[in-house]
């Protein structure tokens, strides 16, 4: 079989960040491919530059032979190129066949003479019958007068692959289709997906979701921190185990050098028991979680994205109501403060989301060194801000912690990912707290801050603070931890010495496979 | 170094393309009705500025605008969209008219000026603050959006303040009023001939407050980080609900303070339409918007409304230019403010070199935040 779409030394750069990094793959006709990786892995961008919503820094998109450019997703439809976006773009009061037809209705003529006018009103019944002989041609399961609203989350996503189908696509791009499906749909979806293959289409599905990538997929390509790291058929070799090893990267890219000091297993500084938390449509994210740091600890959360880690961190630092447990902070009782209270009680909190809950984009570095603690003594007299206590901070944690600014105190939206990183980490470092939480500390930082930020961790350990790591680099995790805990479905199902465990057992926790949970 | 100039270019021209643009609609406007725009322009500048005796009914137009638009702007800049001023405006006005011309009583307490002018202001403030707490409470126990419930309760406050007027505080005068304010209760004037009055210091006093406030203490710390990134506020423990409350009130409190100032000072009773048209409250609004919510733009700029309100007056007592083309120019302006006619990553900038921009970078990333 032939090619349908290559892709040469595809490259895409936002700003100093690099989200592709010189992509080289290729599809065959009439195949089922699974693109995976964890969040942040570049599957999306590089989903988008095949649909035209991005523009490739460089490098070159081939499809059916041809060097192909792309400015819109128009131009990416016409070329034959269709996507399903994870949140579908349908009109809930219109009906199926309307959503399929928006913005290329057939419009009714009349003949004068010998010309035939269109006009300007929609045709109805030729559209519904079209869409109608579609749903047969593919044997969905629609009725093409039903209401959008009226439909299933997955007969909703059947529309949209039927949209992209009507427009002639000879290529079908899925981003993260069972996100928001329940199993049964699941299995629809799948069931759908084989029929489309049938028909001659070539589908791409983008996921971290191994067992239904295990179900599905012809082939299978792994992307890791925006790097194309093999391509894999799905056979009995490819186990999920194995693939989860190739997504969350086996080597260690950094030597982490550890002191040796011992844990202080006498003395606990964090303790976690029986937490639970709902998101807002009432599902248990975390689910009676329970466990301790000591003095001189890492404690390490390994787990693939989306399994509640999130969620944890926001039960943790004040950001979501517990629905639940316990935690307490050298013995006292922190759970349901505010995040202010909590860095008062002796708390260092590294937020998951950088420019979101970590720093302010637009305030200086001076005001971004100081949040969370602002209202503390040091920085505030009776309410009003000590502006030389503020500008001394700054001046000793940019050199302390080698922030590189590019002129006098400039907002933080001027920083690079690794220095903007390094404010929050010379924040809540320099606090003195005796328990830090933090949470992918050096998602999108480059090598060098990384090796920075390690190195202060271990610091930290050894000055006999109690850390948790929470992080989707699992050779993050297991070359800093002392000890791992494996989340699933926001549950523990695992805990481990650090040194004691494979990355193959952790993956094997990881993907489900294995529980401490059921016995089996 | 080149960003920043290029940013300072850009401000400048941002904020004059605007200015340039209303005053060439005012003069096509002017041009339809058969006057003169130069004219009327050159009338409305040198009445409202060219002389101290001008300039001070200037200051006197002014003062209300500055409370407004402070009050506007102290919201604004956490992102509260607050646009109930104008209804805080007439409620502080009425309460203050109440007290002022003695009802209830209070006109055979032989109450001194010292006290009745101060009780009567800061009843307005009071009635004013707690008006403000209804969207407030609002906004913060059920999420109500507060441009609605704001711009809701100002049409509530007016028909109110109108229907009270009419029904139960009617005065002696032959059109719908309350009482005139007591002599004790009159807020003087700086010079008996001018419109401005001791309100001035007032207005002057709470520039200097907010604006202290806003750069130097926590309170202002929080409120800038909660209308930069409302996240990054929760996520430092900033206490954003009770934040917006007290942002309320702090609004209702100078809302209400203009109204009775107003009221004890200048207009001397309380009439249905005392705040005129645009009300003073809406030219807050607009004075804070041009003035990017900075206390010390807004008090230059409402000096400038000011200024544009007496000096159209004049304009239109020595040749008979309706107001209203003065309001058409202060809309437009505000519309053609909303654009941003010329970006630090522009273009036009390469000419200076094509080094990528600051502003430009950060976007980018924010693009790539969402896009991996």
């Amino acid at each position: 079989m032939s090619a349908i779409m290559r892709v040469e030394k595809l490259t895409k750069k936002f700003g100093d960040f690099t989200a592709n990094d010189s992509i080289d793959f290729e599809v065959k006709k009439g195949e089922i491919r699974a693109i995976i990786g964890e969040n942040g892995a570049g599957k999306t961008t590089l989903m988008n530059m095949l649909y035209g919503l991005l523009q490739p820094t460089s490098g070159q998109i081939y499809f059916d032979e041809k060097p192909v450019k792309m400015h819109s997703p128009a131009d990416a439809i016409a070329n034959g190129i269709g996507m399903v976006h994870q949140h579908f773009k349908l009109s809930p009061s219109l009906t199926v066949y309307e959503n399929i037809l928006l913005g290329i209705e057939i419009k009714k003529e009349i003949k004068l003479g010998k010309k035939a006018v269109k006009l300007p009103i929609i045709d109805n019944s030729t559209e519904r019958k079209k869409v109608d002989e579609l749903i047969k041609k593919y044997n969905f399961n629609l009725d093409p007068d039903t209401k959008i609203r009226d439909l299933s989350v997955g007969a909703r996503q059947r529309v949209e692959i039927l949209k992209m189908l009507y427009r002639d696509v000879k290529m079908l791009i899925l981003d993260e289709p069972t996100a928001v499906l329940i199993p049964q749909e699941i299995d629809e979806l799948i069931e759908t997906i084989h029929g489309l293959k049938r028909m001659g289409q070539t589908v791409i599905i983008i996921t971290h979701k191994l067992e239904e990538v295990k179900r599905c997929a012809d082939t299978i390509s792994v992307m890791r921190r925006g790097r194309m790291i093999g391509t894999v058929q799905n056979d009995d070799e490819a186990t999920s185990e194995k693939l989860a090893e190739m997504m969350v990267g086996r080597p260690v890219l950094l030597s982490v050098i550890k002191s040796g000091k011992p844990v202080n297993s006498e003395k606990v500084l964090y303790e976690v028991s029986h937490l639970s938390g709902k998101n807002s449509e009432g599902r248990m994210v975390v689910n009676d979680v329970s466990f301790k740091i000591h003095e001189n600890e890492i404690l390490g959360v390994a787990g693939i994205e989306g399994n509640g880690q999130t969620e944890l961190m926001y039960l943790l630092t004040g950001l979501m109501k517990p629905a639940g447990g316990s935690v307490k902070i050298n013995g006292q009782e922190v759970l349901q403060m505010y995040p202010d209270q909590l860095r008062k009680n002796g708390l260092g909190i590294v937020p998951e989301d950088r420019y979101l809950q970590g720093l302010c984009l637009s305030m200086p570095v001076s005001s971004n060194l100081i949040a969370g603690y602002h209202g503390q003594e040091k920085f505030c007299h009776h309410g009003i801000m000590d502006k030389k206590s503020i500008r001394k901070n700054m001046d000793k944690l940019v050199d302390e912690y080698d922030i590189r600014l590019s002129k006098d105190d400039p907002e933080v939206s001027q920083l690079s990912g690794g220095n903007g990183q390094k404010v929050i980490i010379a924040r809540e470092f320099s606090s003195d707290p005796s328990v830090l939480l933090m949470s992918q500390p050096t998602r999108g930082v480059d090598v060098g801050a990384t090796a920075f930020i390690y190195k202060n961790i271990l610091r930290m350990r050894d000055e006999n603070k109690a850390i948790l790591l929470i992080s989707s680099e699992l050779s993050e995790v297991k070359s800093l931890a002392d000890r791992i805990i494996v989340f699933h479905n926001g549950e523990i199902v695992g805990e481990f010495i650090a040194d004691e465990v494979s990355f193959y057992e952790l993956g094997l926790y990881m993907s489900g496979a294995k529980s401490m949970r059921d016995p089996a | 170094m080149l960003t920043t100039t290029k940013e300072r270019i850009c401000n400048i021209l941002n904020k004059l393309i605007p200015l340039f643009l209303a005053f060439l609609v005012g003069a096509i406007f002017a041009l339809i009705i058969g006057f003169n725009p130069f004219d009327v322009y050159a009338r409305i500048i040198k009445g409202g500025f060219f002389s101290t005796n001008n300039l001070m009914m200037t200051l006197g137009f002014a003062c209300p605008i500055i409370m407004t638009g402070i009050a506007t702007a102290f919201s604004f800049k956490a992102g509260v969209w607050n646009i109930g001023i104008e209804g805080q405006l007439y409620i502080g006005a009425y309460a203050a008219a109440l007290v002022g011309g003695g009802y209830y009583g209070i006109s055979s307490l032989g109450l001194p000026s010292y006290i009745h002018i101060p009780l009567a202001i800061l009843t307005g403030a009071l009635f004013a603050a707690l008006y403000a707490l209804i969207p407030a409470l609002l906004k913060a126990l059920l999420n109500v959006n507060v441009v609605v419930s704001t711009m809701m309760l100002n049409y509530i406050a007016t028909g109110l303040t109108n229907f009270m007027c009419k029904a139960i505080h009617q005065g002696d005068q032959s059109y719908d009023s309350t009482y005139a304010v007591m002599d004790t209760a009159i807020l003087p004037k700086l010079d008996s001939r001018f419109r401005v009055t001791y309100a001035i210091f007032i207005a002057i006093a709470i520039v200097v407050v907010i604006t202290f406030i806003l750069k130097r203490t926590k309170f202002g710390y929080e409120v800038n980080a909660i209308g930069r990134q409302l996240e990054f506020a929760e996520a430092t423990g900033m206490r954003v609900k009770k934040k917006i409350i007290i942002l309320f009130l702090v609004s209702g409190v100078i809302a209400g303070i203009a109204g009775a100032t107003e009221v004890l000072g200048v207009n001397k009773n309380f009439t249905p339409g005392m705040s005129g048209d645009p009300g003073l409250g809406w030219e807050g609004y607009f004075v804070a918007v041009l003035a990017n919510n900075n206390p010390i733009a807004v008090f230059i700029i409402a000096i400038i409304f000011g200024g544009f309100r007496y000096g159209s007056i004049s304009a239109q007592s020595q040749i008979g230019m309706p107001l209203d083309l003065l309001n058409i120019i202060k809309a437009t302006m505000i519309l053609f403010y909303a654009i941003r006619y010329f970006k630090p990553e522009s273009r036009i900038f390469n000419i200076f070199g094509t080094k990528k921009t600051a502003a430009a970078l950060s976007d980018s990333k924010e693009e790539a935040e969402q896009n991996v």
